[in-house]
């Protein structure tokens, strides 16, 4: 198979509401921006593919008028309305053809503009769901209440992802929301939907991002650093919360073992240096430690205890800051793959993981209680 | 690259109502109907691409998770694509990709919209820029019937031309068990004496709104070689956008399809298509764009589509259609009735890319045209602006 | 057994708010402030986009640097007369709107027309906006587009 690499990304600021600038603006400035970085004109750009949402946007369609903006104009386009990284999978499938050698991956969020219950809250079915008032919040809730009863997990754990995700904030200037709190702060925090506190929960944030691949031979052209893409794998559960295994997550567990298999990966917990992970809520990082296989079942809670996800650790998670650090709905899959790809590349400043790194696995998800997955693993080597 | 080919498709009948399923249902059954098609079976199924209508449409988010189960993409890799009216070709093009891309071998392409669920023109209006022209939108109709006005003036097609392509397409959904809109006697008068709903466009010289859903299996050339049932090969695929507030924009030159057109003509080894391609899906919503697509699709010359329709060069052959149309069979467009006479939305594209390999797979029954070997499908979306082309032929091209 | 239910009623009201940006807040300062209509001009093919958008999608270029004052008036593109109905529409049928090509702009501008009979409209007829007395900085600046009166 064809090897693709990352050459070039670009993000808009990130901010609970960007109130003066028109989305469009927002799109042309980032994709600008992602071409200044790598030194491409909009011309060396032979497909794009976007991500975004008619119900965030309130635009039916909500590429239709990020054609010009994106520099889409007379070229292969389509939209996956999903998060970022999964339209990332469609441009590598498509450079996977041979039939483009640069893709484009352009995804927005400026979810200020309607609310982010909205956008979860119209997942919900109508039949069942919705007189229920499930969201992402609630739905989040519910599922805390069943993993984390089932292995007797204490909340504090999940406050100690808070603590980790917004202090690593503070030196990601991609994020917003940040502070040294302490595991009290967050559990004295206002309750939204029990176990669930404030600072636990994700920001409101708007922004986009961009990512331009190409193929080998092509990708080495344009960059001295170009970051590899070595596996990937996405998968999708059932609908209804009941119908679902909230503890196994084997739409996740499944994700990563097909990323696994296809990079070459046999022990996670070792051959990952760094991981950036969609944990929505704190209380989620931890399943998602489980489900990717960085511990035994339902001990999450040792990683963040012992350390290992900090910073400093074996293998730190969310350095970023994570969602808790920024949110911007439907581009966090792709501000995922930027940090990686430049933690990756040693251009991460201020927030760079003091440690060789090698490998990476960016995750992101879709739907209530990852009910999709997508799990991509990086490297700064071919392979 | 690796070939490609069709080997199962499905779409349920259409109507105006579905009251017996929801739209869980009829996405189920579209994707059973094309397995039982191509003889696989669900568990035969590595991964789902699921299309469907702008979401402000249904009132729901994410429909791909709901049809979860429905569509067979429990613990598969699944995602939606959505490009507004093109999305049903989309789909099947995305599924194209996941294919050809040597990531999967079997792949499912589904799609569905109930229109019936809320009002369809209340949820178009919203694809116009909500700070400037949302304001006094009319869904499609209002947007189309700008371009169509402007393409008569420019060129001369007249109220008759858009009615013999009403008439055409309706008396060719006579054929087709599977299209909603079954009108016997229609004619020229019936469409000249339909209300108007936004001039030009008359209630007649519209497509219906529908429920329904549509599915189609994609698979490698190793997988097709196993399966006796027919296949249809995908020897062109394109997808190009233009924009939508972009200088000097003419709404009858549509530039994006003309680059399609080329993109999947080369693939497919196609040079003369009029003389080459045997029988076409064209996506036109409302009568007058088909005349538009032939001219953008390489069928005519630039203002010359009404010829074809005054010579009779799209319609079928041996059929009465109540005029002259000495030329019948030289090129049949829609011999399914068209969007004129089906229109769900998510699945209407993708039913141009199920009714074009349903001929070249001998597959279309009562509307089948002879001996079909090349098939071209097309679908719009947007602002006027996505076009997609695929070529689907009897043999690898 | 009596006749199962076989649906259920429900409404998505979503409140939206769309920032302009800087350039359709300058557009449509100039409206409110001038009764004046300005568009941007694409840096690189120097053609003239009304409304302002901040990207020429021919050029991938930006516009913004330059701004032009056009005309409040130009030539008729195309038209419709809208008759159909359905909940929620903005504007109640029957109206007109259309394209207008506004004198010194590369791109058509969309709007009601209003004060002639639908039938009497032709192509590359001249109109010219009529401003509204109360302007709150939106479309409806411009009440509609009527014939040009000479
Ligand atoms: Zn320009």
């Amino acid at each position: 198979m064809k090897k693709i690499a990352i050459v070039g990304y670009a993000t808009s600021p990130f901010k609970p509401g960007i109130r003066d600038i028109h989305l469009g603006e927002l799109v042309f400035n980032t994709v600008q921006e992602a071409l200044k970085n790598t030194g491409m004109s909009i011309e060396d750009i032979e497909t794009v593919v976007d991500a975004s949402c008619d119900i965030i946007d309130g635009r039916s369609i909500s590429n239709t008028f990020m054609i010009e903006p994106m520099g889409a104009f007379l070229k292969e386009e389509a939209k996956v309305e999903e998060d970022g990284a999964y339209a990332t999978i469609y441009a590598y499938m498509r450079l996977l053809t041979g039939k483009f050698k640069t893709a484009m991956v352009v995804s927005h969020g400026k979810i200020s503009e309607s609310s982010p219950d909205t956008y979860s809250g119209t997942i919900a079915d109508p039949f069942f769901m919705r007189p229920m008032g499930i969201t992402a919040l609630t739905s989040t809730a519910l599922h805390v209440s069943t993993y984390y009863g089932h292995y007797g997990i204490d909340e504090k754990y999940a406050a100690m992802v808070a603590v980790k995700n917004l202090g690593n904030a503070k030196l990601n200037p991609r994020a917003h929301n940040k502070g040294d709190y302490t595991v009290e702060d967050v559990l004295n925090s206002e309750v939204l939907a029990t176990p669930i506190k404030k600072l636990d929960s994700p920001p409101v944030t708007d922004g986009a991002a961009v990512i331009i691949l190409a193929v080998e031979g092509e990708a080495e052209k344009i960059t001295d650093t170009p970051v590899w893409i070595r596996g990937v794998g996405f998968i999708n559960d059932g609908f209804y919360l009941g119908h679902r295994d909230l503890i196994e997550l084997p739409s996740l567990r499944e994700a990563a073992r097909r990323a696994y298999a296809a990079a070459g990966i046999k022990n996670p917990a070792e051959e990952i240096d760094i991981a950036e992970v969609y944990e929505s809520y704190s209380f989620n990082e931890l399943m998602l430690y489980d489900g990717l296989g960085f511990c035994e079942k339902g001990e999450g809670w040792k990683l963040i205890e012992e350390g290992t996800t900090c910073r400093d650790g074996k293998l730190p998670v969310n350095v970023s800051g994570g969602a808790l650090g920024a949110n911007p709905l439907m581009a966090r899959g792709l501000v995922n793959m930027i940090e990686v790809a430049t933690q990756l590349t040693g251009k991460a400043g201020e927030h760079q993981v003091k440690k060789d790194l090698k490998t990476g696995l960016v995750h992101s998800t879709s739907g209530f209680c990852f009910q999709s997955n997508v799990v991509w693993i990086l490297s700064n080597e071919k392979g | 690259m690796r070939r490609v080919a069709v080997v199962g498709t499905g779409y349920p009948k259409h109507k105006s109502r579905w009251e017996e399923e929801g739209l869980t249902g009829l996405v189920y059954l579209a994707a059973t109907e094309a397995l039982e098609d191509a003889g696989l079976e669900p568990a035969d199924i590595e991964a789902v691409v699921y299309g469907s209508s702008p979401e402000l449409l249904t009132g729901i988010n994410h429909p791909e998770k709901w049809c979860s189960e429905a569509s067979f993409s429990v613990g598969k890799p699944q995602f939606r694509i959505h490009t507004g009216g093109t999305v049903g070709a989309s789909t099947g093009i995305a599924a194209f990709y996941f294919v050809a891309s040597g990531m999967f071998d079997i792949v499912l392409a589904v799609t569905g919209d109930k229109n019936s669920e809320s009002p369809v023109q209340y949820g178009l209006s919203t694809v116009y820029d909500p700070i400037i022209g949302r304001q006094f939108a009319c869904g499609a109709p209002s947007a189309v019937a700008l371009q169509a006005l402007e393409y008569m003036y420019k060129f001369g097609a007249t109220e008759e031309h858009g009615a013999k392509i009403a008439v055409k397409n309706r008396i060719n959904a006579l054929r087709n068990p599977k299209a909603h809109l079954h009108i016997e006697g229609i004619n020229l008068e019936m469409v000249r004496n339909s209300p108007m709903i936004a001039s030009p466009i008359r209630l007649l010289d519209a497509c219906p709104a529908s429920d329904g859903a549509a599915a189609m299996i994609f698979v490698s050339e190793e997988v097709a070689k196993k399966l006796s049932a027919p296949k249809a090969w995908v020897n062109g695929v394109s997808a190009v956008t233009e924009g939508v507030m972009y200088v000097d924009r003419d709404m009858t030159d549509p530039i994006a399809l003309k680059k399609a057109a080329k993109t999947a003509y080369t693939q497919a080894g196609v040079t003369n298509p009029f003389k080459e391609i045997d029988v076409a899906e064209l996506y036109e919503a409302f009568s007058y764009q088909e005349m538009i697509w032939y001219e953008g699709l390489g069928f005519c010359e630039r203002g010359e589509g009404m010829k074809l329709i005054d010579e009779g060069s799209t319609f079928m052959k041996g059929i009465d259609y109540g005029f002259e149309t000495p030329r019948a069979g030289e090129l049949p467009v829609n011999p399914s009735g068209g969007v004129l006479s089906s229109n769900n939305i998510g699945s209407t594209a993708m039913i141009r890319q199920i009714e074009a390999s349903m001929q070249v797979r001998d597959k279309a029954g009562e509307h089948q045209v002879d001996g079909a070997r090349v098939a071209l499908a097309h679908g719009w979306g947007g602002g006027i602006q996505f076009h997609t082309v695929m070529i689907l032929g009897r043999e690898p091209a | 057994m009596a006749e199962p239910v076989k649906e259920i009623k429900g409404r998505l009201i979503i409140p939206y708010r769309w920032s302009y940006g800087r350039s359709l807040s300058l557009f449509f300062e100039h409206t409110r402030v001038e009764k004046k209509i300005y568009g941007a001009r694409c840096t690189k093919c120097k053609r003239v986009l009304v409304p302002p958008v901040v990207v020429c999608g021919r050029c991938f270029a930006p516009t913004e640097e330059e701004w032009v004052e056009v005309a409040d008036r130009g030539e008729l593109i195309a038209w419709t007369t809208v008759y159909y109905p359905f909940p929620g529409q903005p504007t109640q049928p029957p109206y007109t709107y259309g394209y207008v090509l506004l004198d010194g702009a590369n791109t058509k501008f969309p709007h009601l027309i209003m004060e002639i009979e639908p039938e009497k409209l032709k192509p590359g007829m001249r109109m010219e906006a009529v401003w509204n007395e109360d302007r709150k900085g939106d479309l409806y600046d411009i009440k509609y587009f009527r014939p040009e009166q000479k």
